[in-house]
């Protein structure tokens, strides 16, 4: 790419300007960056989708494969370059998984006997032979990302682009995706480019890392010349692996060989240090939420039963207590029962077998609209919800639906849209704002409700870390207002560092519950439901320190060594 | 699942009627939907009602869906039998060369007025023979949707030489309906969880209140379909081009012998329905009951 810029019809800004970036024949590339950074721009330039898809104006060379990109169809750019985006659901579109993966050799092969060789080996190669007649819409987040992936593989592309491959999946299907991205890499020898915020996952077989912010490159190199800019990588607030991160905290001059990246590296650079010292025995954690003044049980479910209509057993008897003040988090897998669970809270669903009683009430006894007071519940996506001319309106919808006078309407109004600092677009159209906004506006419009109990589903999905933290910390400052806060989440380090308890669902029942102390230091039951401790846990237990080591932060004060 | 998907879309499996070529599919479609169209006898209708379920079984459908399908026009049953307890002796009437049986009067005379909605053995039999062409029409367009993948209608509709962009909108459109309703759901639980909620009985009203999920619908539909077509053009597809299929579309021992006997099928329906006994006009059930309750009919 030659001084390439871009701008999409209608838009003032460039989304991407003046890149210049080579990437070898079977290399593979890492591209990571902010929120809106133009990751996904710079992907479809390389795959032809800019300029003969979407449109606006294109300035630069851009040079595929030895085409030149925009003198070179998009039906001949398809057998060089192959892309798969972040959304499986939003780009699979057949009836079965053997169709999905023929459509792409249907348009371009010569005979028949060839388009069944080539998805034979494609699905072969994804293992998706026992779901080859099943309808993609109904398989699990990996298996639809996997089917994807073995659609763009059918093609035999030189080049395969993948972007965000799993920022739609839970933990077991961002490892099995992972899995098979390795596999390729390992195996096709083929030019690879990913864009992925999940660092600790790509780096190990990355050769480059390119790091975009506001439309450019910033930083581009093998992988390791790229982590040794650690301020910049700070102030971008990328999110580098846990041993990465703490090797910048305390080696100040840490060699770019040294840097490590896997858990292994991590390992041995702190045997290297601790050699020479020893570790001082831990000192007592001091809780980071409100102090235990009183115990006060706002959400209890008693043996809690709950069947879906199509009668598929959704939980199995569960039987959990919620105090009132704390911040919770729910993780695991999906179809684990998590959001079921949830949902039980807000009165959407209502046990089929068992008592679900919130602040007193039983929900049964009660409808949805009634319990919108005490539970808020925030969507995972905030389009799911975002209607209304302005921002204004869409905060007032739940107000009004509580039928409160317009006095109070209007004063609840601008109280949270200055809390969340949407004051200033309160008279814009919801639809014109960024992502990140609508997510605020979509939380806005609960916290209006005043309920006492805030429901946030998977806030991470999808989004970088910068801004994932952001609605953590919100999440935070919230619960330190007083409010029972309860986070459905993937994202193992984030809930780590912010959530007092940790429930852990597997298979409709709970696996574990208890303070996340408790639950991140035991791993052998994760490993049940497939999930991991972060990083930084992993490493102190495998180091023999305190197991239940849950931030960089904490593990430097058990070190007491910096710089 | 969802139901909106259960009910309307494809099952993927390995049945015989999953089996037959696309176009022996559209054919069993039409050899049921014709008849029913043309004929009003319950009995007959009855009679093809049954060669659906059989068929239904044959493909793995639930009967307990397939009856609930059946009762998804119940408004519509209830609108039929009203209009042809007033309306039957002024329209159909002609058609029967005897005296109505007539039973009762839905509005009993009260002083001058009435009474009205004459209820005839008659108007009940060619109302039950209505309705059960709705049940047909329905249960059998769901079950061809069930045992024909999308890219099944495709594949029949390019061998009848429909141009491959529409085949391929069809096709995209069906396989898009599983995703819209889980779409729909997770739409209509947000706004609940916000209060939202339904509870005028003015249709103005009504259509106004489902505005907050009308429009997540379609701005996440707009969003969904750009992405799609990116997809699409990504993986080759250009318009207007020859594609390859993967399925064999030609046709095996068994898609003869289906063919042959859909064929047989509608031309004795339509022989023996209309020369032979009549056996497929609403008179033939009638005359048989007038019959056994020894009234005449000829």
């Amino acid at each position: 790419m030659e001084n390439v810029d871009w701008t999409y019809e209608g838009g003032t800004k460039k989304a991407i300007r003046n890149i210049n970036l080579k990437i070898k024949k079977g290399e593979i590339a890492i591209i990571t960056g902010p929120s809106g950074a133009g990751k996904s721009t710079l992907c479809y330039c390389m795959s032809g989708l800019i300029p003969h898809f979407f449109r606006g104006e294109l300035r630069g060379e851009v040079t595929v494969g030895g085409y030149n990109v925009k003198q070179t169809s998009l039906k001949a750019l398809s057998k060089e370059v192959g892309i798969c985006f972040d959304n499986p659901s939003n780009q699979l579109f057949c009836a079965t998984v053997l169709e999905e993966v023929a459509f792409g050799p249907e348009n371009i092969c010569a005979s028949r006997d060839e388009v069944i060789e080539r998805v034979r080996e494609a699905i072969k190669f994804c293992r998706l032979e026992e779901y080859r007649d099943k309808s993609p819409h109904a398989l699990s987040g990996g298996l639809k990302q996997s089917t994807a992936i073995a659609a763009i593989l059918a093609m035999r592309p030189n080049i395969f682009i993948l972007d965000e491959p799993t920022s739609n999946l839970d933990p077991e299907g961002t490892e099995l995706i992972f899995h098979r991205i390795r596999e390729l890499v390992n195996t096709q020898n083929k030019t690879t480019i990913i864009v992925e915020h999940k660092l600790e996952y790509v780096l190990p077989f990355a050769d480059r890392l390119i790091i975009m912010s506001d439309g450019e490159i910033i930083a581009n190199g093998p992988v390791r010349k790229v982590l040794a800019e650690s301020e910049l990588l700070e102030r971008l607030e990328i999110s580098v692996p846990h041993v990465t991160k703490l090797a910048y905290r305390i080696c100040k001059h840490l060699a770019e060989d040294n840097i490590p990246i896997t858990l292994e590296e991590g390992i041995k650079l702190l045997r290297e240090i601790t050699m020479k010292k020893t570790i001082p025995t831990p000192k007592e954690h001091k809780s980071h939420s409100l102090a235990e003044k009183e115990r006060r049980i706002i959400i209890k479910c008693e043996d809690v039963w709950y069947e879906y209509p199509d009668r598929t057993l959704a939980l199995k008897g569960i039987n959990l207590e919620i105090e009132a003040g704390k911040l919770i988090g729910i993780i695991g897998q999906n179809g684990s029962g998590k959001t079921t669970l949830a949902k039980l809270f807000n009165g959407l669903y209502k046990p089929t077998k068992g008592v679900v009683i919130v602040d007193g009430i039983d929900t049964r006894t009660v409808d949805v609209g009634y319990l919108a007071r005490i539970v808020g519940y925030c969507f995972q996506n905030p389009d799911d919800q975002i209607f209304a001319k302005t921002v204004k309106e869409e905060i007032e919808f739940g107000l009004r639906n509580l039928k409160l006078p317009p006095e109070e309407v209007e004063q609840r109004v601008k109280k949270y849209a200055k809390k969340l600092e949407i004051y200033d677009y309160l008279d814009a159209s919801p639809f014109t704002l960024s992502q990140g906004l609508r997510q605020r506006v979509a939380v806005a419009s609960i916290l209006t409700m005043e309920p006492k109990i805030l429901i946030i589903d998977e806030p991470t999905t999808g989004q970088d870390y910068a801004r994932s933290k952001a609605v953590m910390e919100l999440a935070k400052a919230l619960n330190e207002e007083g409010k029972t806060v309860i986070i459905i989440s993937h994202d193992m380090n984030l809930i780590a560092e912010y959530c007092d308890r940790v429930v852990v669902m597997w298979n409709g029942k709970i696996l574990i519950e208890g303070t996340t102390r408790e639950v991140f230091s035991k791993p052998q039951v994760l490993a049940q439901s497939s999930l991991k401790p972060p990083q930084i846990t992993q490493l102190a237990q495998r180091l023999g320190f305190p197991p239940d080591i849950l931030t960089v932060d904490e593990m430097i004060d058990l070190l007491d060594i910096r710089g | 699942m969802s139901d909106i998907a259960k009910f309307f879309g494809y099952t993927p499996l390995n049945t015989i009627m999953h089996r037959l070529d696309p176009r022996v599919k559209f054919l069993w479609y039409f050899a049921t939907i014709l008849p029913a169209v043309a004929w009003s006898d319950p009995l007959f209708l009855l009679g093809i009602l049954c060669i659906i379920f059989i068929c239904g079984a044959l493909a793995k459908a639930e009967n307990r869906v397939m009856l609930k399908i059946i009762m998804l026009p119940f408004p519509g049953y209830i609108m039929i039998l009203l209009y042809n307890i007033f309306a039957f002796d002024f329209t159909v009437k002609q058609m029967v060369p005897w005296q109505l049986l007539y039973l009762g009067w839905l509005i009993p005379k009260f002083n001058s007025l009435g009474p009205y909605g004459h209820i005839s053995l008659e108007s009940l039999i060619f109302t039950l023979g209505v309705c059960l062409r709705l049940a047909i029409f329905v249960s059998a367009s769901r079950l061809f949707l069930k045992f024909t993948s999308p890219t099944d209608i495709t594949t029949a509709l390019s061998k009848m030489k429909v141009p491959v962009e529409f085949t391929t909108t069809i096709s995209i459109a069906f396989g898009y309906l599983p995703e819209l309703a889980r779409q729909v759901t997770s739409i209509l639980d947000a706004q609940k969880s916000r209060g939202w909620r339904v509870d005028s009985k003015n249709p103005l009203k009504i259509v106004r209140a489902y505005i907050p999920v009308i429009i997540p619908i379609v701005s996440r539909s707009i969003v969904r379909s750009e992405f799609l077509a990116a997809a699409i053009v990504s993986r080759g597809f250009v318009a207007a081009s020859r594609r390859i299929s993967l399925k064999e579309t030609s046709f095996s021992l068994l898609d003869y012998l289906v063919l042959v006997l859909l064929l047989i099928f509608l031309v004795i329906s339509i022989i023996v329905g209309t020369w032979v006994l009549n056996i497929a006009h609403f008179r033939f059930t009638t005359s048989i009951i007038r019959q056994l309750g020894n009234q005449p009919a000829i």
